[in-house]
């Protein structure tokens, strides 16, 4: 039984229908780390908020089922779930603590939101766990007194206070410096080792995504149209839109023509009945225009294209 | 010494915070020179001081000491009271697309508008034409040139400002994370599309970035800034295989550890 | 020889593609033709003649609003009203958005001495309430209708000041302006070509929204002695005459009171329309 099972999610717009999220399947088992790479608009962000059903104002589930240990999430047991059996983090450290609470205070109110006594000591081993130095003067202090990397420490010493099953970061390390990343990174990496727990990494960095899961789901415009692990993505991409991806991080000879995809990303509801892809690929057959790809499995992979590319790079 | 397009000696800026009440070095003593014809990258993350450095290279702002010196001779400080239209040798290409166009102005005029004041010798006609000529060269076509900017999405709006930099003639073009806000499948064909049209017009590019991967692509020379100085200056291989400042070599480090060979 | 195209529909045909401003436009041009009559004298009485014979006549065919406690005709006298207030607004919002733009533009683009030189003159005034501050200046003034429109410009041009400098303040760091500079454009073609156009949409709704608010100014200031002088016809002295007679003459307090109402919403309407048309991001199509 997988940790987490996304069947058939779709994801529209409330006012008018428009399809955001098409038809979304995949499974996070116990354990494992999965990503999930797409740029603006591939409805990856959309897909991670509708597990803990976060969406936005405007924008709804219209079918699928998110199956959490074999039972669907029923809006009762929300409360229970986040933050203490699924967790997140998100891209915008600024925004994402409460300006007006002490950094301490707010670790605190997670624990007391799920009937656990607020010990300070908790507290303090929160914060060391994360690598925050002096965690004493820092849970006294506010966060406009802190960086964007230390906030975003702060957020992941909160989605992983209670242990959680599955911790979803969202773009966590967009907005902070490369340096700063690397930090990051290193840090959730431990952590995983520390509480294997399962993550769900979502980015529009390849390479960041690489690094930090076994399974790796693309998706372009509100579709999946690659999965595989990291080793498959790289050394046998079928999907051409992953080939594209990919050529951005091989490496390329000194200022040389780098490998490019023309034109921009569709919005997802304009391209609902055919391949999202086909009006940028350079292998576009007519085929692609008129019927909708289904993900094809070959082997542990599977992709999404009527003419993908075979033999690997 | 005008073997150099560029020379920047001893620059220093610094700003009073308001909020704070202390002054804070922004640049210290940036010293560095780009020859005729190169592309010279400079890396660095937020807070560095390189966004202050190209304002100050473009002009829009002036130093507290030091000099800018294009082709040898003093590039002029953009004063807030010129009453008339000038030639500026040095021009920038912003981050965002989605403000460095009028959103007012057709795109044909953003563009007619340079090019009747960096080539005022041309006629009405000929001035179309320059301009589609640019726009083609950018990868723009010519029935779009009477849409306005919101009508473009964020790599064609790019295009039409690296056209309209071209549009001055300039000697050299400041690139300020031109691809930062773009979505990354768009960045390549613009990376692609300067490098192209730095051999076409025989361009010198100065490129900001704090991405070190397209740096280390795109530039012949790279220098390494934190903390408003100037911390590591070479050839691009020099500064990526060999760094000897620890900050360099923390930045390398750092960046997503993917690299295929091709 | 290339054309330029119009690619984009004139802002003009959202304007009437809102219905508020659809509305306030039908209404505004209404009282506007009003005016017009009574500018020509076109009235169907003079609004001074008096006829002690018709006094306090409710509406009927002959007095179509009524006549007042002299015997003069109603709606001759609001529609001499409304030509007052709308000239009277007219004038006064002029004056203060032409100062206002002028004055806001530079304090927004050049800032420094200048900026602080305006903001702080601005500030004194703000710190009065409007009505006490145009009547201040009126009471100094006199009482014609240049002297009130004088005096509520004077109390306006403030606003505008501070309506235009905002957005002046942002619009100068956009990227946009900057390029222009470093172009090398000079600073009349960034302010006329670049700053003014974008601000222009900000500037005409507040002058709609001004203009409405001057007609209750200027009201209001007729109905405290202070604006227009009897006999003369005037829509804040008609409600102020009116208190005497509403009672038993309810036409002598409604006429007057409906044109005032009619004026100040087809102006914020037109607002409306002007904001909904002139901002690409709120536009219906």
């Amino acid at each position: 039984m997988s940790l987490l099972r996304v069947s058939n999610l779709t994801v529209e717009t409330s006012l008018d229908g428009k399809t955001l999220v098409d038809d979304v399947s995949f499974t996070i088992d116990e354990g494992e780390s999965v990503g999930i790479v797409g740029e603006s608009g591939s409805g990856k962000s959309l897909s991670a908020l509708s597990i803990l059903s976060l969406l936005p104002n405007g924008v709804r589930k219209s079918s699928g089922t998110i199956e959490f240990k074999g039972k669907e999430i029923a809006p009762e047991s929300l409360l229970d779930i986040r933050g203490n059996r699924i967790s997140m983090v998100y891209q915008d450290p600024m925004t994402s603590l409460n300006p007006m609470m002490k950094i301490g205070r707010q670790i605190e109110e997670v624990l007391e939101a799920h009937n656990i006594e607020a010990d300070p000591a908790r507290v303090l081993l929160a914060l060391s766990n994360v690598r925050i130095s002096d965690p004493e003067k820092s849970a006294n202090s506010y966060p406009h007194e802190f960086s964007g990397g230390m906030r975003q420490r702060v957020m992941i010493a909160i989605a992983l206070l209670l242990q959680p099953d599955l911790l979803i970061a969202d773009e966590p390390t967009t907005a902070l410096d490369v340096t700063i990343q690397r930090q990051i990174l290193n840090l959730v990496k431990e952590q995983k080792t520390l509480n294997n727990a399962s993550i769900l990494w979502i980015s529009h960095d390849l390479g960041v995504v690489a690094e930090m899961v076994e399974k790796v789901i693309v998706m372009y415009a509100g579709r999946i149209v690659e999965v595989g692990s990291v080793k498959e993505i790289f050394e046998n991409p079928h999907h051409p839109y992953t080939v594209g991806l990919i050529g951005s991080l091989v490496k390329r000879k000194h200022q040389q023509k780098m490998i490019s995809i023309p034109g921009t990303p569709p919005k997802p509801w304009t391209v609902t009945e055919q391949c999202g892809f086909a009006g940028r690929c350079s292998q576009v057959l007519p085929k692609c225009t008129q019927k909708k790809p289904e993900l094809i499995s070959e082997g542990r992979q599977s992709f999404a294209c009527f003419n993908p590319i075979q033999g690997g790079l | 010494m005008s073997e150099f397009k560029l020379q920047v000696t001893g620059v220093s800026k610094s700003y009073v915070s308001k909020s704070k009440e202390r002054s804070i070095q922004a640049l210290s003593d940036i010293t560095f020179e780009v020859k005729k014809g190169k592309i010279l990258g400079i890396v660095g993350e937020s807070g560095c001081g390189k966004s202050t450095l190209s304002r100050i290279i473009a002009g829009l702002e002036a130093p507290d000491s030091g000099s800018v010196e294009v082709t040898g001779k003093p590039h002029p400080v953009i004063s807030k009271y010129v009453m008339t239209n000038s030639q500026r040798a040095v021009q920038l290409v912003f981050q965002d697309p989605y403000s460095s166009l009028n959103p007012r102005q057709p795109i044909y005029k953003a563009i007619a508008e340079v090019v009747k004041i960096y080539n005022p010798e041309l006629s009405e006609e000929n001035r179309a034409q320059r301009v589609n000529d640019l726009l083609r060269r950018v990868g723009i076509s010519q029935d779009m040139s009477n849409r306005y900017p919101h009508q473009f999405s964020g790599g064609q709006r790019q295009r039409i400002c690296i056209a309209r930099s071209l549009a001055a003639n300039p000697e050299i073009l400041l690139l300020d994370e031109p691809v930062s806000a773009l979505d990354v499948s768009v960045r390549a064909d613009i990376i692609n599309l300067l490098l192209e049209l730095k051999e076409q017009f025989d361009l010198t590019y100065i490129f900001v970035s704090h991405d070190l991967e397209i740096v280390k692509h795109v530039s012949d020379d790279i220098m390494v800034m934190n903390a408003g100085r100037v911390v590591e200056k070479g050839s691009w291989k020099e500064v990526m295989e060999n760094p000897q400042d620890d900050y360099t070599r923390t930045l390398i480090a750092a960046m997503p550890s993917l690299n295929r060979e091709e | 020889m290339i054309k330029v195209k119009r690619a984009e529909r004139s802002w003009v045909i959202y304007y009437f593609k809102s219905l508020n401003g659809l509305i306030g436009f039908v209404i505004l041009a209404l009282l506007i033709v009003g005016s017009l009559v009574a500018l020509f004298h076109a009235t169907p009485y003079d609004p001074v003649a008096q006829d002690i014979k018709a006094m306090l006549k409710p509406p009927s065919w002959h007095h179509i609003f009524g006549t007042d406690q002299y015997g003069r005709d109603e709606f001759s006298r609001v529609l001499d009203g409304v030509r007052r207030s709308l000239a009277v607004s007219f004038l006064a919002v002029s004056i203060a958005a032409g100062a206002g733009l002028l004055l806001g533009v530079f304090a927004g683009y050049f800032g420094t001495f200048f900026d602080t030189l305006v903001m702080r003159v601005s500030d004194v005034f703000f710190a009065f309430p409007a009505i006490l501050m145009a009547l201040a200046i009126v009471s100094s003034l006199g009482h014609t209708w240049l002297d009130t429109s004088i005096a509520i410009a004077i109390v306006y041009t403030p606003i505008f000041v501070r309506v235009i400098r905002g957005p002046v303040l942002t619009l100068r760091e956009m990227d946009y302006v900057k390029s222009a500079r470093v172009l090398g454009f000079s600073t009349p073609r960034v302010l006329f070509k670049h700053i003014l156009p974008n601000v222009i949409p900000i500037f005409l709704v507040q002058i709609a929204l001004s203009l409405s608010w001057a007609i209750l100014t200027e009201s209001g200031l007729s109905f405290l002695g202070l604006g227009t002088q009897a006999p003369d016809a005037s829509l804040g002295l008609m409600v102020s005459e009116a208190q005497s007679t509403a009672a038993f003459a309810w036409w002598t307090l409604v006429g007057p009171a409906l044109a005032l109402v009619f004026a100040v919403v087809s102006l914020n309407l037109v607002g409306d329309g002007l904001r909904d048309s002139l901002d690409p991001t709120r536009r219906s199509v």
